[in-house]
């Protein structure tokens, strides 16, 4: 039986999300209720993600709607972005970097190093996990529009 | 000194794949040559994407149109699935953690850690790497389809 990703370990995202957005985005957000992910239909237009291993493995996904994208990177660069360039698609990644960094420093017991972003580009996307963990999903809303943070981490292995 | 990232970096990866797809699909695929993946303009439907962390950081990606993963994951599993729903998601983040578990062993010089596989659905849907990586594309044809290899790294 596959469990979800425990509470424990979503919470250093979640505060990592928090913070990276109140200092290099200039913008708070609001976690709202955290779901499972499971076969759920929930879709954006433009994903960073991110691997974690080391004494856990995980992965971490920022996900957007194009329009929320296209605001919060303006926000984060200082720059107006009209489209979903390579501007737009460098800067969700860094996102999704800087937000796994910062729970990395969070959960130092396991020793994480993370991957390279990986951005994924396409209307109506789904993000979900593999088979080791059933990842959470923890909905953010803020005055540029809501986003969403998919987690899986496991430490078992 | 630090480390360069070349094409023959790569060749693990092809190499674990094509073990892969013989031991746990039962089905031969055939490389074709790797293209820089910034010259690869490739849409997919579905994909499964691991990091990989150590001397090098780094991505390996599996990415399929809907008809070849469907035929893929049904051979893999001996099921006869017709939509994409769970099982073909969770199937094709099994293969691409089998793929980057193997080819760590043929780079131990990098001491690769992976990381847990994402899956990513949706139609017409692409990968980009990010700046600064090397990232190569390798197409493999099959007799259930064509498929594609996606391969970033980085030194730290």
């Amino acid at each position: 039986m596959v469990s979800p990703v425990k509470v424990e370990h979503i919470n250093p995202f979640v505060n990592a999300t928090m913070e990276t957005f109140k200092s290099m985005v200039h913008t708070t957000v609001t976690p709202g209720k955290i779901m499972l992910v499971t076969g759920s239909h929930l879709k954006y237009d433009i994903s960073g993600i991110i691997g974690l291993s080391g004494g856990a493995k995980g992965t971490v996904a920022l996900s957007f709607p194009r329009v929320t994208a296209l605001k919060v990177v303006s926000e984060f660069i200082g720059e107006k972005q009209l489209a979903l360039d390579d501007t737009v698609k460098d800067a969700v990644g860094e996102l999704a970097n800087i937000v796994a960094g910062a729970a990395k420093r969070e959960l130092s017991q396991y020793k994480i190093s993370i991957s390279l972003p990986t951005v994924i580009i396409g209307e109506n996307h789904q993000v979900q996990g593999g088979k080791e963990v059933i990842p959470l999903l923890v909905p953010f809303d803020t005055t540029l529009g809501g986003f969403h943070l998919v987690v899986g981490f496991t430490s078992e292995s | 000194m630090p480390i360069s990232i070349r094409a023959e970096h790569v060749n693990p990866f092809i190499l674990s794949n094509l073990e892969t797809f013989v031991k746990m699909v039962g089905i031969e695929v055939k490389p074709g040559k790797p293209v820089l993946k910034q010259d690869a303009r490739l849409d997919y439907d579905i994909s499964g994407i691991i990091g990989l962390s150590g001397k090098v950081i780094g991505t390996v990606s599996l990415s399929f149109p809907e008809a070849t993963a469907l035929a893929v994951c049904n051979k893999f599993m001996s099921a006869d699935l017709k939509v994409m729903n769970a099982e073909i998601l969770d199937a094709v983040g099994e293969l691409i953690n089998i793929v980057a578990g193997n080819a760590k062993k043929g780079l131990t010089e990098f001491n690769i850690e992976i990381s847990l596989p994402s899956v990513v659905v949706g139609k017409n849907h692409r990968i980009v790497e990010p700046k600064g990586s090397v990232g190569f594309v390798i197409p493999f044809a099959s007799s259930l389809g064509n498929f594609h290899m996606a391969v970033s790294l980085k030194p730290v």
